[in-house]
């Protein structure tokens, strides 16, 4: 290794970068208008559907004996088996409520609070036990206070979300009430808040956008740098020289961090000035942004590998980074998307990259954000080392 | 005198086709040596070999003494290559590009007198990308030079530019065997190889078909030179030429001579004035390395070029 070389190579690159007035739009006004566009459009908040998490504690757990079955007013299919089944289809058959059971062994009703809140989980409804039985009572003795609450657990920063779901529970449970003869408010629930931190939609997509950045520049970056070289008898001309490969490619990462960091610099100061977004500013962010920078470098040495062409090349990039872009979840929640891209997902490398980025910038969340990182570490280790492997300057 | 560099059964195979086949020749130091030939005839690959771009399939090759599988790093310091259709970075002035490539190297040439050298001093600000064809190349011979090399590797360095720009790069090319350099120059322009080369080696189909100074080709290859004359009583001069024994045809209106050497064009004009037959005018067409070529290939260097 020649300091002297790869500093001579990394200074010519920096001049060409900063000359380059339409690269220079791409790295830095791109994201940044990304970000004002996208965080207009959606400060109100994104459609979709909603998760609804289900704390089920009724000792019976809903068992249906005959008694149950005679005078549980929740409304059943002839299949059901549970008098809670058709509680779960009813919110689900909405539309908008994705419902989810926690695992109340694990979690007993002590322990609920601080688990909803690691998880970052944002509503939950809570069966007390006894519910079903103090129904059955209630409607037998013709007292609707006697009905047990139902509780809703709603982190007030989600008004919208929170809207949304209490006019859900309420439509539901109005349904079951008109539904028992006699009338009355015989099923009810009260609210509690849920205390987390107030994160807003920006707040979501703007680490998103610096997994983003990071990802196409480095892609973009090497797939072009090594056609554009190629076609002009650089490579050839550099391959005659004492500089070596290794070189040359270690100063085109130390350029491709450079602009990787300035972009997210970028991104911070536009987003704390515009959206008065506070990051949390640690050893992940800056391990997640220089793993993610190798490990999409490796992408992008494979991809200009096996395309010389200079036409096809852009194409293949694009061809990589588009559908990455949208599965990846870094324009929506995924818990807004269908199952089966939530499960694509799981098997890209930016996925890990964003929720990295989102747990070590915004949420503070840094178990989760280790995971994320560890799981981009290897990744980038693996690919990168496959991209050195097969990248050569020598012709046929 | 000795050898920069030695070629020895050199052999490289695309698939089914032969692109070098078995060829050996040497470039003494100092020489310009031009591999003429059209496009296609290999001359490329081979360069391309010599300077480690690409790897031969058998045979050996030392540069400046030295195996260039064994020592590459050390050639590498010692060589210079401009590659076919090179060009730099746009972004950079000629001063930026020619430092670039100079801090390449543990011992390199002042870039002041590369510039100079290249007469690129009036352009040193200019980005390369604003460059004339002529003007890029130049640069690209000067980045050559930058490593103060003792062989510098010109692969097709006129190809695409105008008259007036070719002439600019041969005088810089010229400049160098001034400055004791080995120029080793792949060409298909005939005029290439005769206005630079000291040695020529042409090389058609894989193969060299001929080798060695401009007039040694044409002495061995070029056939005779033609004296044509015009304006004159054109059977006369056939039969008084014919009885001196020169091979004279007519062709139209004029009488075309076959001669050896140049002394026999005195002695013909002075034979034609003794029978008292006069001409409008005559010229003499010398042989030159198109001739060679077709003489040896039986195909024009022009045709086989396009």
């Amino acid at each position: 290794m020649k300091p002297r070389i790869i500093a001579t190579d990394f200074i010519a690159t920096m001049k060409s970068f900063f000359r380059n007035k339409g690269t220079l739009f791409f790295s830095f006004a791109f994201p940044v208008i990304l970000i004002l566009l996208f965080g207009a459009i959606f400060s109100g908040g994104g459609a979709g559907s909603y998760d609804l998490y289900v704390a089920n504690y009724d000792y019976e757990n809903g068992e249906l004996n005959e008694t149950m079955r005679q005078y549980c007013p929740l409304p059943l299919a002839e299949n059901e088996s549970n008098v809670y089944d058709g509680l779960y289809r009813q919110l689900a058959d909405t539309g908008v409520i994705d419902v989810h059971r926690v695992n109340v062994s694990a979690y007993p009703r002590g322990m609920l609070r601080s688990h909803v809140e690691d998880e970052k989980i944002k509503s939950v409804m809570v069966i007390p036990d006894g519910y079903c039985m103090s129904l059955v009572w209630a409607m037998q003795t013709n007292n609707p206070n006697v009905t047990k609450n139902m509780t809703l657990m709603l982190d007030q920063g989600e008004q919208q979300r929170n809207g949304v779901i209490m006019s859900v529970v309420e439509q539901f449970l109005g349904q079951a009430n008109l539904g028992i003869a006699g009338g009355g408010s015989y099923l009810h629930y009260n609210t509690t808040s849920i205390v987390q931190e107030e994160f807003k939609y920006i707040d979501f997509f703007l680490p998103g956008v610096i997994a983003l950045t990071v990802m196409t520049n480095s892609i973009f970056g090497i797939v072009e740098t090594n056609i554009r070289l190629r076609k002009r008898g650089i490579l050839r001309k550099l391959s005659t020289t004492p500089f070596t490969r290794s070189e040359w490619l270690l100063s085109k990462m130390l350029y491709m961090l450079f602009i990787a960091f300035l972009s997210t610099a970028v991104i911070t100061v536009v987003g704390a000035l515009v959206w008065d977004i506070s990051f949390k500013l640690n050893a992940y962010m800056f391990i997640l942004i220089i793993s993610g920078s190798f490990a999409f470098a490796g992408i992008g040495m494979i991809l200009s590998r096996f395309v010389h062409d200079e036409e096809t090349a852009p194409a293949a990039a694009n061809a990589v980074t588009f559908p990455m872009m949208f599965l990846a979840g870094i324009f929506f929640p995924l818990e807004q998307m269908p199952h089966f891209l939530q499960v694509i997902a799981q098997y890209l490398p930016l996925y890990y990259l964003g929720e990295g980025l989102r747990d070590a910038m915004i949420y503070g969340n840094m178990d989760s954000a280790l995971f994320n990182t560890e799981v981009v570490f290897v990744f980038a280790a693996i690919v990168f080392a496959i991209g050195v492997a097969i990248t050569t300057w020598k012709e046929e | 005198m000795g050898q920069a560099i030695e070629v020895e059964h050199l052999t490289k195979t695309y698939g089914d086709v032969t692109a070098v086949d078995d060829i050996s020749f040497t470039v003494d130091e100092g020489d310009v040596f031009a591999f003429l030939g059209p496009n296609g005839a290999g001359k490329t690959t081979t360069v391309e070999i010599i300077e480690m771009i690409r790897s031969a399939d058998s045979g050996t090759i030392r540069v400046l003494g030295s195996d260039i599988t064994r020592q590459p790093a050390a050639i590498k310091e010692n060589i210079g290559v401009l590659p076919q259709e090179f060009q730099s970075f746009e972004r950079l002035t000629v001063r930026e590009t020619i430092t670039y490539f100079a801090r390449l190297y543990r011992r390199h040439a002042d870039v002041d007198r590369i510039i100079d050298l290249m007469d690129l001093r009036h352009k040193e600000n200019d980005l390369y990308r604003t460059l004339s064809g002529g003007l890029k190349q130049r640069v690209g011979v000067g980045i050559a030079l930058v490593n103060d090399p003792d062989i510098v590797f010109l692969d097709e360095p006129t190809t695409g530019l105008d008259p007036k720009a070719r002439r600019d790069v041969w005088n810089a090319i010229a400049g160098l065997r001034e400055e004791g350099k080995t120029v080793f120059l792949t060409t298909h322009y005939m005029e290439e190889a005769e206005y630079l080369a000291d040695h020529i080696a042409i090389i058609h189909r894989g193969r060299i078909v001929a080798e060695g100074s401009l007039d040694d080709l044409i002495q061995a290859h070029g056939g005779k030179s033609v004296l044509s004359i015009r304006g004159t009583k054109t059977d006369e001069a056939m039969a008084a030429l014919q009885g001196k024994g020169y091979a004279a045809r007519a062709k139209d209106s004029t009488v075309e001579v076959k001669i050896e050497k140049k002394d026999a064009v005195i002695d013909i004009l002075f034979h034609l004035r003794e029978q008292g037959l006069y001409y409008r005018e005559v010229d003499i067409k010398h042989s030159d390395l198109e001739d060679v070529f077709l003489n040896i290939t039986g195909t024009s260097l022009g045709e086989e070029n396009t």
